[in-house]
């Protein structure tokens, strides 16, 4: 059988000066005992009044101590207030919690005068504060990437350290496995014996479903709500392209709540050059700045703002780097084809160059730096540098191409896929042809009944597109859209590059920003003053350490030659998620089915807020003395 | 000084009231009202009892209604007046304080005593040695009554009726009494009429009282010091309070005034601050003390 223990604790122990009050208030009344003398003929008079007025109010004496008690009562009451006692009921084993502090970005939305989090924060350490003696916490972060921070703990103070060692992230939280991760820690806690629970306190901006169709394993959850719903709108895409002289700057917003027009404003350098106007009411608006950028200009740095702000900052804003491209040069590698000579053409500022396969070691001996595309009709004796290749009808090493189509025909082509934009395969003709084998991480990119003609392989630092057929056995030079893939292949030509980084993703660069080779001395330095630096061969990549930090990240690229290039990459929240989902109502995940009890922060307690009784008995002391007072008036 | 030249010649008019005979060892100009004596004044008959002076028989009243009766004629006694002051330290107190009123109405009340021929002493009630000054006679004596009476120090301690008592085993008087005093004795008023009662006078009680005595102009909380015993008392001055000694002061009075009363004493109230004149003129007079 497990006995009661009332249990108090101090939320606030500096509150208990206020007893400090009771030194003068003692010293007043000694005073004020201290009576003045005054001679009078006789007090045999005066001592007979006493007797009688004793004998009608016989309390009426002590009622000066009565009235210093009273007083002595209320100072202690208020201290005990001002020191927020509380009370605590705890069984004899001690209880464990688990508790889930969100740190997503909607967190750091403004609720009065705080933050979410900061009314998460506060609720996460009453919980340690009012968890009876022998009790274990656990300490889970509900971020991106959620992970345990605490292990069942009976160190109160570690606990609570951890939990103002964190902070908003601008990322968007994994509610959903953070509670299995709380679940699981719960269980294990349980295992011991001990009753355990667990605590979320989160705005609780997740769509219901993903909590709703969780495994509780009989562990109670209490969500606590932090935050309530405020119209917010903020900006998820960001976009720039462009040639010499001038780009484009798409800028998508999207909101929540009544929002209805917003401005969004352009800052180049920090110097204010266009704005537009969002009509946020639908729940999002699209913007498109031009710029106009000048011919000797080599790196731009734009902010993108919403006019006014909100709340929610952190997406309010947006950080776009740009740096000139160079003009884009192309290597063919195969016979001759007329149909690509036509790129020139089409491409101002191209320059193309070709290559006998056996011969490409040489070339790329010869190069600067890497080629913005390689086109292979031929398979090379060796690897070219180039940021990406097309490659028809032969495939690199890691590729097979396999069997012969027979009768093929269009299935279906990504139209979805940025490299195929506004390319479409409706007039494609196969008149033979191979079929690739896709190997495991390719994409399909086009399809035919006998498998697939188009997939792409790669990641960033090098994406190859790879084309089953030869250019005898299919349409594909012939297209009307086939300078548009190659447009998409190479950016849209010489102009600009836009540099923006979401921050829930990993940042790395390049070190020789692709445009430096050899090996480079590559700096990349943060607006808050830290810096990553490190000399690298120029197709390397620096990571940056955990998630940058918003705003611009500069990266400093110099060769053994003192050839020095800078890319500013400007890193943002840019989550829908985050900016477009509203904290669920109370009873949301109840009608979903949710296994789990919610309430709002300001209607929860960790246990009894005795002090709240305090204040109140403070205010009866000092009406009872207020009438005894009188009542000696 | 304590009695004007000026007024001294209104109190020539007056003169010491006695209600009743009083023994005294020989004649004087004094003529008592009640006592039947010898002298040449026919005052009044009475029936002849056995033991009468037979030469006081009226023999015409006895020829005529054939009953004896004896004549009576009115005594002239000696009067003797003691003025007692009380010199305790309780007397000191009052603005103007209670001792200096008190001591121009013994003044006054012994020049009354000496213009008419009285015997006058007076005694000033200063603890277990009171200070006499012998009985005097006529107003050239006043002067030494101002000086006694000058000499008064009000440091007594001791309660007046013990003072009282001291002065009655040791002096044994005859004729009035008139004490003057504030009557503020622990044993009450009664104990010190009891005390001068001993012997055969007439008391006369004259109560002197400062103003703030009776309607106290205190406030605050205070530590009241009793000037003749050191006795102190705490007191929060509420107005509760301040009625509550009003209605006591006033129940003292009454009680001194109905104590003397039913001693046979003649009574009259004086506040410190009071006219000095209009007090010996018409209250004395009012209250039986003088006419």
């Amino acid at each position: 059988m497990t006995s009661t223990v009332l249990l108090a604790a101090l939320g606030a122990p500096l509150g208990m000066l206020a007893l400090l009050a009771a030194v003068p208030i003692i010293i007043l009344f000694l005073l004020k005992r201290k009576r003045r003398d005054q001679p009078v003929g006789s007090t045999l008079l005066w001592a007979k009044v006493l007797e009688d007025t004793l004998a009608r109010q016989p309390f009426r004496r002590p009622s000066e101590w009565l009235s210093l008690l009273l007083l002595l009562l209320a100072v202690t009451a208020i201290a005990l207030a001002a020191a927020k006692l509380r009370l605590g009921i705890g069984g004899d084993e001690g209880k464990s919690i688990v508790i889930v502090v969100d740190t997503s970005a909607s967190m750091a939305t403004r609720q009065g005068e705080e933050l979410r989090f900061d009314l998460a924060r506060d609720a996460a350490l009453a919980a340690i504060d009012g968890l009876p003696e022998g009790g274990r916490i656990s300490l889970i972060e509900a971020e991106q990437h959620p992970r345990t921070l605490v292990h069942g703990t009976d160190d109160s103070d570690a606990a609570a350290a951890a939990v103002r060692s964190l902070a908003p992230r601008p990322v968007a939280g994994d509610l959903a496995t953070a509670l299995e991760l709380a679940v699981a820690e719960a269980a294990s806690e349980a295992t011991d014996g001990r009753a355990a629970e667990i605590l979320v306190f989160s705005d609780v901006a997740v769509e219901a479903h993903l909590v709703a169709g969780m495994e509780t394993r009989g562990i109670p959850i209490t969500i606590v709500k932090c935050g309530e719903a405020t119209p917010n709108a903020g900006i998820v895409e960001v976009a720039l392209s462009g040639s010499t002289g001038t780009g484009w700057l798409l800028v998508r917003a999207t909101a929540q709540g009544d929002i209805g027009e917003r401005t969004l404003q352009l800052f180049r350098d920090d110097e204010l050059v266009d704005a537009r106007l969002l009509e946020l009411g639908s729940g999002s608006d699209t913007a498109v700045f031009r710029l106009d950028v000048p011919e000797e200009t080599r790196t731009l740095r734009y902010r993108v703002a919403i006019d006014p702000g909100d709340a929610f900052e952190l997406d309010d804003i947006v950080w776009v780097g740009a740096s000139r491209r160079p003009p884009p040069r192309v290597l063919l590698v195969g016979d001759e084809n007329p149909f690509i000579d036509r790129l020139t053409a089409v491409f101002s500022g191209l320059v193309l160059e070709r290559s006998a396969p056996a011969e490409v070691e040489s070339v790329a001996e010869s190069v600067e730096r890497p080629f913005d595309l390689a086109i292979f009709t031929a398979r090379p004796s060796g690897d070219v540098p180039a940021l990406r290749e097309l490659w028809v009808g032969c495939t690199p090493d890691d590729v097979s191409i396999e069997g012969e189509l027979k009768v093929p025909a269009l299935v279906d082509w990504q139209r979805n896929e940025p490299l195929l934009r506004d390319v479409g395969f409706e007039n494609l003709v196969l008149i033979g042809g191979r079929k690739l084998r896709a190997p495991p991480g390719s994409r399909v990119l086009v399809r035919t009944t006998e498998g697939p003609q188009l997939i792409l392989v790669g990641d960033s630092r090098r994406q190859r597109l790879l084309w089953a057929s030869g250019p005898d056995q299919s349409n594909l030079f012939l297209l009307p859209a086939f300078p548009l893939l190659l447009r998409n292949l190479l950016d849209g030509g010489a102009g600009l590059n836009g540099h923006v980084h979401a921050a829930a993703a990993a940042l790395s660069v390049p070190a020789g920003l692709d445009r430096l080779t050899g090996t480079v001395d590559l700096t990349i330095e943060a607006a808050d003053g830290t810096a990553r630096n490190a000399k690298l061969w120029s197709r390397e990549e620096l990571v940056w350490p955990g998630r940058p930090p918003l705003g611009f990240i500069t990266a400093t690229a110099t060769d053994v030659e003192g050839q020095t290039v800078e890319r500013p990459i400007g890193v943002s929240l840019l989550s829908p998620t985050e900016t477009a989902r509203a904290p669920l109502a109370l009873d949301d995940l109840g009608r979903a089915g949710a296994p789990v009890a919610m309430q709002a922060v300001a209607d929860w307690s960790a246990d009894r807020p005795v002090w709240m009784w305090c204040v109140l008995a403070a205010l009866l002391f000092l009406v009872a003395e207020g009438l005894l007072w009188a009542r000696k008036a | 000084m304590l009695v004007e030249p000026e007024f001294q010649a209104r109190l020539a008019a007056l003169e010491f009231a006695i209600r009743r005979s009083l023994p005294s060892m020989s004649r004087g100009d004094r003529r008592a009202p009640l006592k039947k004596g010898v002298s040449l004044e026919f005052a009044d008959f009475r029936n002849y009892v056995a033991g009468d002076d037979v030469r006081h028989l009226d023999w015409a009243g006895y020829a005529r209604l054939d009953q004896l009766m004896i004549k009576l004629y009115h005594d002239e006694e000696d009067l003797q007046i003691h003025v007692l002051i009380d010199e305790s330290r309780s007397m000191a107190y009052g603005e103007p304080s209670k001792a200096t009123f008190a001591r121009r109405v013994a003044a006054a009340i012994a020049y009354v005593g000496l213009v008419t021929r009285s015997r006058v002493s007076v005694v000033r009630l200063d603890g277990e040695e009171p200070a006499v000054l012998p009985l005097q006679r006529g107003s050239a004596a006043m002067a030494q009554v101002l000086d006694h009476l000058d000499r008064g120090e009000t440091d007594s301690t001791t309660p007046i009726h013990e003072s009282c008592r001291a002065y009655m085993a040791r002096v044994r008087p005859r004729g009035a009494i008139v004490v003057v005093s504030d009557l503020l004795d622990p044993a009450g008023p009664g104990a010190v009429l009891r005390e001068l009662s001993r012997a055969v006078t007439e008391v006369s009680v004259v109560q002197v009282m400062a103003p703030s005595e009776l309607d106290p102009d205190l406030e605050g909380d205070l530590r009241l010091i009793d000037m003749e015993t050191g006795h102190k008392v705490e007191v929060s001055l509420a107005d509760a309070i301040l009625q509550q000694y009003r209605k006591r002061a006033r129940a003292f009075v009454a009680d001194c005034a109905e104590t003397s009363r039913r001693s046979g004493c003649a009574w009259a109230l004086a506040k410190s601050d009071d006219d000095f004149e209009d007090f010996v003129l018409r209250v004395l007079v009012a209250e039986g003390v003088l006419r």
